[in-house]
């Protein structure tokens, strides 16, 4: 019913809302282009999970301004930690090649240059060691953190109850 | 007691281990390392890492020891794509690393464990006799290789194999090497075994003394960049038998050797570029070569002063005037420009080059609102000209300051031009390089403003 002459293809996120975008930016999603390219011509929408509208509108932004030339001028900084990770994986699920190189730089830039203990507040992970294990495996690794002033995190997290 | 903060839910652990990877492939070692203390998870993560970044701008003395604990701590099993060394020791006053070299423990390293990219800029003036292992130039696995080896003096220079064994090479750089003969003719042909080489670029290199030149034998290669420092280098012939090369740049000096003879016809020569910043001479046999080189191409990009050179030289030799092409193919010109450098003028000597020629389909003037990092290359230059010693540099452009003083910002490696202003500021331990706002910059803001009127 679809004509496949169309160049725009449909797309449904997880919350329900259709995009339909242009052929070509489709093509640089390669879980969507797989999915074009093994059904028949008649595709009509294509379901995207664990992709959301917000996610779209961020891709269709970058998609814009490359075309353009300037994919530089594309930034995450106003998402919060965990918009990014979510952005991350809807973007590796759909296996954009160039926008999950941004985003893995985007992540990295974050974590760059910060304290252990700042690292783990700021994403959240959750200290498994006991005081034993995380002074042997400093001790062992202590040629990496030469030159480098970290804190002792214990007295950080103790400090917070 | 254990904390139960239901409310901070590990957000970056729910990614999956190739994704943590991933990411921290855009970190440098160092800070891999250090992710062992996150939590058990983490603990051994960083050793399955397959691009390695070792950086460290701030520790040049014991930074050494760490790559060596982090090549023997490295998981083996895991395959390894990429690594990448700059050491930027600067200071005088350090004690040189040990002298096991850590290059040599690198390279083998990266040989044994099948690397594709290898990249190595470091200084070596304490290495006395820096033996390179054969087995980085017996790897079938390497697609990459970059060896900048800074020596002291811009003549010292290390000894380039004679047999390279390099089957999957298709990308080339080197600084500061000396090629050997070992043909019959008396040519130097280092990489004529590398089949799949694509982009070569060689950069104050020599010959041994007695070599009748360079001849460089590629039949994939598309891109060659070849220059020096000084007038000192005895390449003074290069012939190339490269079918399918579209674009040459010359880099540093203008050429001390004539326009590269070639032993099958480059109809594909499509570009030339003279990124030559310094040096105020030519010779007219070479330069008449060169013309004729220039006919051939469809686009050309020339820096200010070697315009000026050739429309020197042209103006004061009226038979070398007689013997100007037309260059009728040639349908786009750049010029690279001193941001105070007068439009007018450029055109002016763009004219007379192009008395017996059509005008070109596109002419651009790229001048310093364009090109940050042309202007700190001309900067360079005038300094190292005019024999300066200690000089502050100051620069509003963050990249620029980032890539002179860290390197390891700097990932890009098609750019010739920013490796080409490291190079040259990284040869003298007295210059530095200072960031300041761009609204701070009032000196140089005033000054670009004066030079208008």
């Amino acid at each position: 019913m679809a004509s496949s002459s169309s160049n725009l293809i449909s797309l449904k996120t997880s919350d329900g809302t259709v995009f339909k975008v242009e052929r070509a930016l489709a093509k640089t999603m390669k879980t969507v282009q797989a999915i074009i390219e093994e059904a028949d011509a008649n595709i009509y929408m294509i379901p995207i999970h664990n992709v959301f509208s917000h996610h779209m509108d961020m891709i269709i932004d970058y998609y814009k301004l490359s075309v353009a030339g300037k994919s530089k001028e594309f930034s995450v900084e106003k998402l919060d930690n965990d918009e990014l990770k979510d952005f991350l994986l809807a973007v590796h699920y759909l296996n954009m090649e160039d926008l999950f190189e941004v985003l893995t730089q985007a992540v990295a830039d974050r974590l760059e240059k910060k304290s252990v203990g700042y690292v783990r507040k700021y994403f959240g992970i959750e200290n498994d060691f006991t005081p034993e294990e995380y002074a042997a495996i400093r001790k062992k690794n202590d040629w990496a953190f030469k030159g480098d002033d970290i804190e002792p995190e214990e007295d950080e997290e103790k400090q917070e109850e | 007691m254990k904390r139960q903060k239901k409310s901070e839910i590990d957000r970056l652990s729910d990614l999956p281990d190739h994704l943590l990877l991933h990411i921290m492939q855009f970190m440098i070692a160092k800070h891999c390392v250090q992710t062992c203390v996150l939590s058990k998870r983490w603990k051994n993560l960083w050793k399955c890492l397959t691009n390695i970044k070792l950086f460290d701008p701030y520790n040049g003395v014991i930074f050494d020891e760490f790559v060596s604990q982090f090549l023997s701590c490295r998981d083996n099993s895991v395959p390894l794509h990429n690594i990448s060394y700059k050491n930027n020791v600067r200071r005088n006053y350090e004690i040189p690393p040990k002298t096991t070299n850590i290059l040599v423990e690198i390279m083998e390293y990266a040989a044994s464990h099948n690397v594709q990219q290898l990249e190595i800029k470091a200084k070596t003036d304490h290495i006395r006799n820096l033996e390179l292992p054969p087995s980085i130039f017996n790897c079938d696995s390497l697609t990459s290789l970059t060896l900048f080896l800074r020596g002291v003096s811009k003549s010292t220079t290390k000894m380039f194999p004679k047999s390279l064994n390099l089957p999957a090479l298709k990308t080339l750089t080197l600084v500061q090497f000396t090629f050997f003969t070992s043909s019959d003719n008396g040519y130097a042909e280092p990489f004529s075994t590398c089949n799949m080489l694509n982009k070569l670029v060689i950069f104050a290199c020599k010959l041994q003394d007695d070599a009748q030149g360079l001849c460089i034998s590629n039949s994939k290669l598309s891109n060659l960049a070849i220059g020096t420092m000084n007038r000192r280098s005895n390449i003074h012939k290069v012939i190339l038998c490269t079918p399918k090369l579209k674009s040459l740049t010359i880099i540093g000096i203008p050429p001390i050797f004539p326009a590269p003879s070639t032993c099958s016809l480059t109809n594909l020569l499509e570009e030339l570029k003279f990124d030559c910043m310094y040096g105020s001479t030519m010779g007219e046999d070479i330069l008449i070569s060169w013309l004729h080189l220039i006919a051939k191409v469809n686009i050309m990009t020339l820096s200010y002063k070697i315009l000026k050179l050739m429309v020197n030289i042209l103006k004061n030799n009226s038979s070398m005037r007689a013997q100007l092409p037309s260059f009728v193919k040639l349908k786009s010109l750049k010029v690279e420009a001193y941001p105070w450098k007068c439009d007018d003028r450029i055109r002016e000597m763009v004219s007379y080059l192009l008395q017996n020629s059509p005008p070109p389909a596109t002419f651009d003037i790229v001048t310093v609102v364009k090109c940050e990092a042309t202007v700190m290359k001309y900067a360079l230059a005038f300094v190292l000209s005019n024999g300066f010693e200690r000089v502050i540099f100051e620069d509003d452009c963050q990249q620029v300051v980032n890539v002179l003083c860290n390197d390891y910002l700097y990932v890009n490696e098609l750019d010739t031009l920013l490796s080409t202003c490291s190079f040259l500021f990284n040869s003298n331990d007295n210059y530095n390089i200072v960031y300041v706002m761009r609204q701070v910059n009032m000196v140089a803001q005033n000054l670009a403003r004066a030079s208008l009127f």
